[in-house]
């Protein structure tokens, strides 16, 4: 079976203009998106506590919540977990505080770190217990985070896919030209922008797992766009003869064939994990599969039409079309 | 090129039954009951494997906790102690000084003298008398500042975390959980992973509660029975079995075969559960130069609590026999009242020094102690700076913060591993059926590659120890779509060369060797941000890495190496040479023939 045939020549360099303003446009309202609505921060970032009920018979989510937001926990969360029939549910709170806390912030960072792990746990199971009876819920899960820790992860987290693109930066420029890297790294900056965008509007929490689904998705889509740069280092070569533009064409489609199969396979069986997984495994293969549609739309519009422009950068200083195709180096 | 051939096919079968034979253990642990069905000859043996597949706390249940531990505060106390001893010492030498004063934010001790005499011998005493301590700020001046040298400081931080983590470890085995974990973490963290632990708050109150520290009289010592069990069969003559029933929660009760003339001496019988003023407590005790464990029974109701300690302090002095170090330590009003009493009445015996229900040392009472007291042996310094940190603990205060905690239950984690393997089982499905119908045969060996890679993964886990976890699982799942990405690479460009005319053999060569540093790119980039994660992530997320950079590395073996050595198997013979099944239709024009 071929899907692509071979010697298929979609012209996708004249689209490049139009892929560029949508790119600029969509990466625009991912940069909004930062700052309205604004990232929906995880326990692991934002600290506080989170946990997993689930109920032995069906009951109320608004007695549920009205429960909880009766405790002095801060801000409060309650959301129901999985299909109909689960009584599970989720919540989530800052931590439990203390009339003393408030009135002396500054000192209360360390105390109220101190015991508030066990101590907010222990008063939303009490509330349960009296609201629910005992014995009818059980917790499935508790997650607590330190201010100080979430602060952490969250400079961690982004240095993390920092110090992946600086290396990768690094890598490409030995393997091919300082220009190919730079063009791999603008895409991978797209890539991660727009998904981190797409994670946003849809209101999905940030966490640990959706840094590592940036760093996959930095890894994924380097995929498929180093691919397509050798093929086009390949064609400098082979097809010396052919216009600079037409030649990264050429080359695109070329790998198309491949591009699209991986994509597939990998969108494939990522859908799986989205429709099976709950909780944060769902979010995570979510940011992945929004990643891997952008990753392969990056590599063949975003990452080649840099290299046309710096091509065109060059020709343009040189004031000479043809010249610059020659000096490629290998 | 046939020789080579017959080296790699044996790499090949060489990795799959390594692979095979260290999945086994796997296949024999019962991960409900926590333990290996394997049988004893597999087990005895030293080179076969007997790691099962690690699951993560987040698939088997069970609490993951970091806590920091408060080291300024320790450092704190250092200097108020170094302060106190400065006035006194300066009063007993006869040093004048205007005020000692402790500037806590800078960690220092500004001493005033009154003139430049004293300051000098102020100086010089204190250079003689602490030698972790030294001049920091203000010199030349009448109010010089000390402070710890920079190495002392850091390693009286690292001490107090390390001895809290000896303590947790102690109170966490108390609980008998399986395989838990307790290990430091950056400077001032700990972190404790306790597969089934299913009441955290009483995990996190054992492990935050201040160390307990008490001294008891020894009435007598022996042996435990379970270590009598497993050296002889038959209990020692002249000992006698008691019972101590231990009336804490969590604490585990002992048996053990105490020297009967001294159960006789306190009119305790035969067979006897001790009453409720006596305890029994195991111990390490140097006999005749080598370590045994030791069995003690302690006088319970005189005991006088660690938390009438002041200090303590190694000292090293050369009056003892072999320039030894003592440890000597000083007691509060109250503890010094009641500890003058109980070593007044009982000169010469053995008092035992009782750590978390554990015997650290028991020395012999050599006269009455009130406020001041030392402990001699024949320590080495390194004994005595261990002896005295674990006497110190008994006042440990130094604060403990729960910075992160991660509870889940073991039927939220039975789901995961439940929802995973229907991921995998579909996905795997989906893959393989579509190969097939791209690539025919090739992709055939494709899905061949995919399931070997799935082996190769889960094997690899097993023999690294390291731990699959949830994200971990969805690594792999990502992995089933992404390994055949470089068989697909292949296959391409197969096709290509083929289209060009070449023969299959050809072709298949120049596929291969064309593909495979494009391969190599493509994969080494994925492998940084991989590396990256490992290096980056914690817990579940670093199990994503190791399943993603695992995942990477075998399918470029599988891609490169495996199926590689099927085509070169296939083309020796010389009638298959002109036939390929890689799901296009093409005309060997080179060779003439046709398929």
């Amino acid at each position: 079976m071929e899907i692509i045939k071979p010697g298929t020549r979609i012209n996708f360099v004249k689209f490049r203009s139009i892929a560029l303003g949508v790119s600029i446009l969509v990466i625009a309202v991912s940069v909004i998106s930062f700052f309205k609505p604004g990232p929906n921060m995880g326990i692991d970032f934002a600290g506080g506590e989170e946990m997993e009920v689930e109920f032995n018979d069906p009951i109320e989510i608004s007695r549920l919540r009205s429960a909880i937001e009766a405790l002095p926990v801060g801000d409060v969360k309650v959301q129901k977990v999985g299909e109909g029939e689960d009584n599970t549910y989720l919540l989530r709170m800052e931590e439990l505080k203390t009339s003393i806390e408030e009135v002396d912030k500054e000192s209360s960072e360390k105390d109220s770190a101190k015991g508030a792990s066990g101590k907010t746990a222990a008063a939303v199971k009490d509330k349960l217990s009296s609201t629910f009876g005992d014995g009818s819920y059980t917790i499935l899960k508790t997650d607590y985070v330190g201010p100080r820790v979430g602060r952490e992860l969250r400079n961690k987290g982004v240095m993390a896919i920092v110090a992946a693109m600086g290396l990768i930066l690094v890598y490409i420029t030995l393997r091919f030209e300082f220009r190919y890297a730079l063009g791999a790294v603008i895409a991978l900056v797209h890539d991660v922008l727009i998904t981190t965008g797409a994670f946003i509007v849809t209101g999905r929490e940030f966490n640990l797992a959706i840094i590592a689904a940036l760093l996959t998705i930095v890894g994924y889509s380097l995929n498929d766009t180093i691919v397509t740069f050798d093929r086009i280092r390949e064609n400098v070569r082979r097809l010396r003869r052919v216009e600079y533009k037409e030649m990264i064409n050429i080359s695109i489609n070329e790998v198309l064939s491949r591009t699209l199969l991986t994509s597939t396979t990998t969108f494939i069986t990522v859908m799986f994990l989205f429709f099976i997984g709950s909780g944060v495994i769902k979010d995570f293969a979510f940011a992945l599969l929004v990643g891997i549609v952008i990753g392969t739309y990056s590599s063949i519009f975003v990452a080649s039409s840099f290299i046309i422009w710096w091509e065109g950068l060059r020709a343009g200083k040189r004031t000479t079309a043809t010249a610059a195709a020659d000096k490629q180096k290998v | 090129m046939e020789r080579n051939l017959k080296y790699r096919i044996i790499l090949v079968l060489v990795v799959l039954v390594v692979a095979l034979v260290s999945l086994v253990p796997t296949f024999y642990y019962d991960y409900k009951a926590g333990n290996s069905k394997l049988p004893g000859w597999w087990q005895n043996s030293s080179i076969l494997p007997a790691n099962h597949l690690n699951l993560g706390l987040d698939l088997q249940g069970g609490m993951d906790l970091v806590v920091s531990v408060d080291v300024e505060e320790a450092l704190i106390k250092e200097l108020q102690h170094f302060r106190q001893s400065v006035k006194d010492f300066f009063k007993d030498k006869n040093i004048d000084y205007e005020k000692v004063e402790l500037m806590p934010k800078e960690k220092l001790v500004e001493v005033t003298y009154p003139d430049h005499d004293s300051m000098v011998a102020g100086n010089n005493f204190i250079r003689d008398a602490f030698p972790t301590f030294r001049m920091k700020e203000g010199l030349n001046t009448l109010g010089p500042q000390y402070g710890l040298k920079d190495q002392d400081a850091a390693e009286l931080k690292s001490r107090t975390v390390e001895q809290i983590r000896n303590i947790m470890a102690r109170r966490i085995n108390a609980f008998g959980l399986q395989e838990p974990e307790i290990a430091l973490q950056g400077q001032d963290r700990i972190r404790l992973q306790l597969p089934g632990a299913t009441n955290p708050e009483r995990v996190k109150e054992n492990i935050t509660r201040t160390a307990k520290l008490d001294f008891m009289l020894v009435e007598g010592i022996g042996q435990s029975k379970q270590f009598v069990e497993e050296q002889t069969e038959t209990p020692p003559a002249g000992f006698t079995l008691v019972t101590w029933r231990n009336p804490t929660e969590t604490g585990q009760s002992l048996q053990c075969y105490i020297n009967s003339q001294q159960l006789a001496d306190i009119g305790i019988g035969e067979n006897a559960v001790l009453p409720p003023s006596y305890r029994l407590a195991l111990g390490t005790e140097n006999m005749e130069g080598v370590q045994r464990e030791v069995c003690y029974l302690l006088r319970q109701d005189l005991a006088v609590s660690g938390a009438n300690l002041q200090d303590a302090r190694p000292r090293f002095t050369s009056d003892q026999p072999g320039g030894g170090a003592v440890v000597s330590f000083t007691l509060n009003t109250k503890g010094a009242r009641k500890f003058g009493k109980l070593t007044g009445e009982h000169v010469g015996e053995r008092l035992a020094i009782v750590l978390e229900g554990r015997v650290e040392s028991a020395p012999n009472i050599q006269s009455q102690i009130t406020y001041r007291g030392q402990i001699e042996g024949s320590f080495s310094p390194q004994e005595a700076m261990d002896l005295s940190t674990v006497l110190r603990s008994g006042a440990l205060e130094v604060g403990i913060n729960i910075e992160e905690e991660r509870t889940v239950g073991a039927s939220l984690g039975a789901d995961a591993v439940r929802n995973g393997k229907v991921a995998i089982f579909w996905g795997l499905l989906v893959v393989v059926v579509f190969m097939v119908i791209y690539y025919h045969g090739a992709g055939l060996l494709a899905d061949m590659a995919l399931v070997l890679n799935m082996i190769f993964i889960m094997a690899a886990l097993s023999l690294l120890g390291a731990t699959l976890t949830l994200p971990g699982i969805a690594g792999i799942v990502l992995t089933v779509g992404m390994a055949v990405d470089a068989n697909v690479l292949i296959f391409e460009r197969v096709r290509e060369e083929l289209r060009t005319g070449k023969t299959p053999q050809a072709s298949i060569e120049a596929g291969y060797a064309k593909a495979l540093w494009t391969i190599l790119d493509a994969n080494i980039t994925t492998l940084i941000a991989a590396l990256v994660l490992l290096q980056w992530g914690t817990g579940p997320i670093k199990g994503f890495a190791v399943t993603l950079a695992l995942g990477i590395v075998s399918s470029l073996f599988t891609a490169i190496v495996v199926t590689r050595v099927v085509y070169d198997i296939k083309f020796r013979s010389k009638k298959r040479k002109s036939s390929l099944s890689i799901g296009i239709k093409f005309q060997p024009v080179a060779q003439g023939r046709k398929r």
